[in-house]
């Protein structure tokens, strides 16, 4: 780390094959579009390297390039005028079942109803939700009050959970989890 | 849908399915912008990410990204990974040229990130070598040769990667499992090397392959840690040298299991778990009665998310045997996300040797015990956390007779 903050790019290098997996898939989560995620990470990661001499605190780092992260998605939301048609493919070659198709369409419910959240309250349910963060350490990360942390993950699970009551309901509380 | 613990788990889930791997393209694209751009020192900027040329289009640039920046990845030995509390390993030997084949022949970049399913691990390997991810899981009395299907093998055209690994006896010390590993061979006259901050021996190093090597006439090198609760085993044979094993056994991350230092008792179900204290439990508010789906609202105890644990058991039907219900309980998982579980591995709960269900071990594994005529569930979403499950149960007390309903 000490290395990378003095400018050394074979050890930012180093840095960015161990946090890139991670990173790619919160911004995947938050954005639900591949090339957008891809961009994020991207800037994210150029960004990441030109700010490193400001982090005062290397065990910060985790956080701090997570912060950056989300901010890269907000920006590319903003940069992407439209959402693509880019629903997930669900694995199945045709439901044989009742209970599969069930599952898939109220899958593919979920990931609409959460495209239709504003970016910043899907964040915030990725990082509770995929990350595991108490909504404190979520408003200390993003640099924003903890009631406003506790409300964005309130409204998303609100307009989640309106999206999905209807027909969609039944089969998520039937399927399996896993 | 109107339990928000419903959705959330329902969410969670769905959050678990998305890719978990940077794609290259982009990794790459990112490394070669940086070789052009300079850090700021002692100016304040904000926050907002400037727009930047766009990833798309950068595929050719980024190939001669790779020639140029690739080539760093393997001489460099990452220190201890981020967010762990290993200690940083030491200096890699450094290979001017990278790794090389003992024949002359370079091996590319470890450009590509392979994450063991089952064991925990992760590694970093040439980005045109293909992945076979082993097929059951290595344990005391089973020898991880090559093609055994116990190892994870990480192929090149002339030399392969192989890695396994074991959780301890009971009771059981590293130099006990050295010493057995060893087989009549003193692990103390081993060369030691370092993989993600352990100290581990190097038991043949550079040593003829033997039969069933990748490429005859080759060599092999051959490597064993011990973490914790756990053994680790890496392998390279063929046409590879010492150098190229060093290099890949570098880019190693071994799972890191948190300290379980919560303890939980379940008044419902009963049972007992140790687990990471860090996490949140939500106690199951009612009892698991009927059906084979446990995922329904407030059955299971769940402790933690992403990844996340889950608790419950059932009292078997009058005159249905174990056997019976669990063939039926097995067949409901058809129905998920992962379809039907074809095989399954032996687990040891409490004394009692129940089912582990590792078939989708991206996304979860489940243990299934009898005692006391209940049948207990136990699961654990998330990727490769069959480790963390397996060192969870090891902390399990089943109180059948403590169980409501």
């Amino acid at each position: 780390m000490e290395r990378a903050r003095r400018g050394d790019r074979e050890a930012f290098a180093v840095l960015v094959h161990q946090v890139s997996d991670p990173l790619y898939a919160i911004a995947h989560r938050i954005l639900r579009d591949t090339g957008l995620a891809e961009d994020a990470l991207q800037n994210a990661l150029v960004l990441a390297w030109r700010r490193l001499p400001h982090l005062r605190d290397a065990d910060r780092f985790e956080a701090w390039i997570h912060r950056i992260l989300v901010h890269a998605c907000y920006d590319e939301v903003q940069r992407s005028r439209h959402w693509t048609a880019n629903v997930r493919v669900l694995p199945v070659d045709g439901p044989a079942m009742p209970d599969e198709a069930s599952a898939v369409a109220a899958r593919d419910e979920l990931e609409r109803a959460f495209r239709r959240i504003p970016v910043e309250q899907r964040a915030v349910f990725v990082l509770h939700h995929y990350l595991g963060l108490p909504l404190v350490e979520i408003a200390e990360l993003l640099e924003i009050p903890a009631g406003t942390a506790r409300s964005r993950l309130h409204y998303a699970t609100l307009g989640l959970r309106t999206a999905l009551i209807g027909e969609a309901a039944p089969a998520l509380e039937e399927g399996r989890l896993a | 849908m109107t339990d928000d613990r419903s959705l959330e788990r329902a969410a969670r889930s769905w959050l678990e399915e998305g890719p978990t791997q940077a794609p290259d393209r982009a990794v790459e694209a990112a490394l070669l912008q940086i070789q052009t751009t300079r850090q700021e020192r002692d100016v304040t900027i904000p926050w907002r990410v400037s727009p930047m040329f766009p990833l798309r289009g950068l595929a050719a640039a980024a190939v001669i990204g790779v020639l140029a920046i690739g080539g760093l990845i393997v001489i460099v030995r990452p220190g201890s990974n981020v967010g762990a509390t290993r200690s940083p390993a030491p200096s890699a030997t450094s290979s001017p040229s990278g790794p090389a084949a003992s024949g002359g022949a370079a091996i590319g970049p470890l450009s590509k990130t392979f994450t063991s399913q089952l064991y925990g691990y992760q590694v970093r390997y040439p980005a045109d070598w293909s992945t076979i991810a082993a097929t059951a899981s290595w344990s005391a009395g089973k020898t991880n040769n090559w093609g055994s299907g116990l190892n994870d093998e990480i192929r090149g055209s002339t030399a392969r990667f192989s890695g396994a690994s074991m959780r301890l006896g009971a009771g059981q010390t590293a130099d006990a499992w050295l010493r057995a590993y060893g087989a009549g061979s003193d692990p103390s006259t081993w060369p030691t090397i370092t993989i993600d901050g352990i100290v581990g021996r190097i038991d043949a190093d550079g040593v003829p392959a033997a039969g069933g090597t990748i490429s005859p006439g080759g060599r092999m090198f051959d490597a064993v840690a011990v973490d914790g609760p756990y053994a680790f085993n890496f392998n390279m044979d063929g046409n590879v040298d010492r150098a190229t094993f060093e290099a890949f056994l570098a880019t190693v991350t071994l799972p890191v299991i948190p300290a379980l230092d919560g303890s939980f008792t379940s008044s419902i179900a009963g049972y007992s778990i140790r687990y990471p204290s860090a996490w949140t439990v939500v106690a199951a508010t009612k009892p698991w009665t009927s059906g084979y789906d446990t995922s329904h609202a407030g059955i299971s105890d769940t402790i933690g998310f992403s990844p996340g644990f889950a608790g419950t058991s059932i009292a078997l039907p009058k005159g249905v045997s174990f056997a019976t219900w669990y063939a039926t309980y097995d067949a409901s998982r058809a129905g998920g996300t992962c379809g039907a579980a074809p095989k399954t591995e032996p687990v040891t709960i409490d004394g009692i040797v129940g089912e582990l269900d590792v078939h989708c071990p991206a996304l979860y594994v489940e243990a299934v015990v009898l005692a006391g005529g209940r049948a207990y569930v136990f699961d654990l979403t998330g990727s490769a956390q069959r480790p963390l499950l397996l060192s969870m149960l090891a902390t399990v007390k089943l109180t059948p007779g403590t169980a409501k309903n």
